[in-house]
């Protein structure tokens, strides 16, 4: 096994000492920054995501996952070029005003950071002007709204009505227990994704087309 | 019939006169009922507020049970900080968001040891003061109606409400000793607490921990497995011991299909809420699949009809409930969750007057 497929096997199994380990040795013995990204950290979370999706693992698994990544991250992240990290896009995510539930949009945003994408994770209980704010200050290609209540999902629709002026340059994509892609078409969303594996599929797409 | 009987003899797999309901409301709904109806609509200070309040109300539309629990100790009721946030005697502090008051401080968010968990008392479980409303209601309502005492937080909910939610999973994947402590001390707590309304004469245990999500389980089956089946078990075998009769009721939230014959193993005897929108929580496969076993309450969605639909469109959701699960007793309706604020009055009564309707045996479904 190589150095970044073992990576990628830590990564899986959610070891953030022998993550952060092997991308030291990885960069001591030269590798550059973006292949430890690329070919070692993502495809891990390439894995987790399918995994998960298919209810191989669940959410605890994805979480130790993500964590490290994060710990291989936080070392060659501050290595890496202005090209590099300008490859995928900036995606800002949050849950809608009201809502507390997280768990569901944290899990879309560390599949999207383990896919490439530089994620602003804006919290929960987030007011329309909030993300009118979020996309003013940090020109996202994706926002990511998350609603786990009927009492909260037309904040949803609230917010993609405040984002009416930016729409040519950025692309909603919502999701979360009740949401349905019935309920994303009417209130003017661009796509809808049911779980965080799916999150990726779905903004890669949007950014396609 | 009386409502008591009603309801027991649904959840012993009896028909009963008709089906049995048993719904509860969020406080802004409750408000709403109680000042149409000339009833109190205050809610209970307790750790499941909205699960023993509203009583009244509740019993005028047409509830059959009623909800019990423990109340907070004379000691210690949960207290307004200066900033308006509340703290419980737990040590948890709620902020408002919304309709909603939420945990913003968990009193083991740093913990990583059983050392620093033993810094941390749980509260006492038989406090003075603890049972006085339980007792209260208890006097009122026994005979009448049948008495559900409620502890639906009972093993890995009140655990990670101490520690959060993201932080507790990590650290139960990664072993953490503490974690096997802190479950063992919370079972312990909510086991004194459920032997307590047994005594005071609960006909029913309402049990639950939250393990499922809209598209399937939160944490692996193995893993439930491993650490909360035994301590499930041990708790449902400790209440059957003081009384062989007391029914286990349990709830969890979500798609929770790979652990459904493990909770009938252990004991449990009435499954709740069945979310009809959850994957493959289908009451009427279950109905074939479990029903000479177990009994079931819930099924009303609350993620679509109820909310957002018409009156009309209610009584249809309850007529197919009904006809799932009603045949031979067995099924107590009853809403996936407490009624939200945006569900109408109109719609709640088109729910109970439904089950009237199409819930009286023998049923012509
Ligand atoms: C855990 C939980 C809680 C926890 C939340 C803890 C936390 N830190 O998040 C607590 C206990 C605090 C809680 C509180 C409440 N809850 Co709650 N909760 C749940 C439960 C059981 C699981 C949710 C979860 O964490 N799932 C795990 C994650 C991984 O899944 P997910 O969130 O669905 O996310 C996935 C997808 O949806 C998607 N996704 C999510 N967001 C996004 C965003 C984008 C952009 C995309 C593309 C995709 C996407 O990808 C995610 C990963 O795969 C659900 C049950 C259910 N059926 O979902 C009820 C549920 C959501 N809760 C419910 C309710 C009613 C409440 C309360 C209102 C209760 C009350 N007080 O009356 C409060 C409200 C609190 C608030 N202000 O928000 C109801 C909602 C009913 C309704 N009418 O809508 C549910 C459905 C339970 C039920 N039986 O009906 N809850």
């Amino acid at each position: 096994m190589s150095l970044l497929e073992e990576m990628s096997e830590w990564v899986i199994s959610g070891n953030a000492n022998k993550v952060k380990a092997l991308v030291e040795q990885a960069l001591a013995e030269g590798v550059a920054p973006a292949s430890i990204v690329n070919e070692g950290l993502i495809p891990g979370m390439t894995v987790i995501g399918a995994k998960f999706k298919v209810n191989e693992v669940y959410v605890p698994e994805v979480l130790i996952a993500a964590r490290a990544m994060h710990a291989g991250m936080a070392v060659v992240k501050p290595l890496l070029s202005v090209s590099d990290t300008k490859e995928k896009g900036i995606a800002v995510i949050g849950t809608v005003k009201g809502d507390l539930h997280d768990i569901g949009k944290n899990l879309v945003g560390m599949m999207l950071e383990g896919a490439g994408y530089t994620v602003i994770d804006i919290g929960i209980d987030v007011p329309p002007e909030k993300f009118l704010q979020a996309v003013q200050e940090h020109k996202p290609q994706i926002v990511g709204l998350s609603a786990l209540l009927t009492t909260t999902m037309t904040n949803m629709k609230a917010t993609i009505e405040l984002l009416k002026p930016y729409r040519d340059q950025v692309k909603i994509m919502i999701g979360g227990a009740p949401i349905t892609p019935k309920f994303a078409d009417e209130i003017g969303a661009d796509g809808y994704a049911a779980d965080a594996a799916s999150a990726v599929d779905c903004a890669n797409n949007l950014l396609a087309s | 019939m009386l409502a008591r009987e009603r309801f027991l003899r649904a959840i012993n797999l009896q028909e009963p006169d008709r089906v049995p309901v048993f719904a509860n409301l969020t406080p802004q709904v409750a408000e709403k009922l109680g000042k149409k109806m000339g009833l109190p609509y205050e809610a209970e200070d307790s750790f499941l507020s909205t699960r023993i309040s509203h009583t009244e109300i509740l019993l005028e539309l047409g509830n059959d049970a009623v909800g019990i629990g423990p109340g907070r100790a004379i000691s210690s009721p949960t207290v307004e900080l200066p900033d308006g946030k509340l703290k419980d005697e737990f040590g948890m502090v709620y902020q408002r968001f919304g309709y909603y008051d939420e945990a913003v401080v968990r009193p083991l968010a740093g913990v990583t040891t059983t050392d620093e968990l033993d810094q941390y008392q749980l509260p006492d479980p038989l406090a003075p003061g603890r049972f006085d409303l339980a007792e209260k209601m208890v006097s009122k309502y026994k005979g009448q109606y049948a008495i559900v005492g409620d502890l639906e937080a009972t093993v890995f909910e009140l655990s990670w409400n101490l520690v959060g939610l993201e932080k507790f999973l990590m650290d139960l994947t990664m072993g953490e000793d503490y974690i096997t402590e802190l479950l063992k001390r919370v079972a312990a707590y909510n086991t004194a607490i459920g032997v307590r309304l047994i005594e005071l004469g609960a006909d029913v245990l309402w049990l639950g921990d939250d393990f499922g999500t809209q598209q399937g389980m939160m944490i692996s089956p193995d893993l439930y497995r491993h650490v909360f089946k035994p301590l499930q078990r041990n708790v449902i075998a400790a209440f059957k011991g003081v009384n062989p009769q007391v029914k286990i009721a349990y709830h969890s939230c979500g798609s929770i299909v790979p652990i459904i014959d493990d909770l009938i193993e252990i004991g449990v005897e009435i499954l709740n809420p069945v979310q009809p929108q959850a994957k493959g929580m289908d009451l009427g496969v279950f109905k074939q699949k479990y029903g000479d076993r177990i009994a079931f309450m819930g099924g009303v969605d609350v993620q679509g009809v109820l909310p957002n639909g018409t009156p009309e469109e209610v009584a249809s959701e309850v007529k197919k409930r009904i006809a799932a699960a009603g045949r031979g007793g067995g099924y107590v309706l009853a809403p996936a969750h407490n009624i939200q604020p945006d569900t109408s009055i109109e719609n709640i009564y088109a729910m109970y007057d439904a089950v009237r309707e199409y819930g009286t045996y023998p049923l012509s479904l």
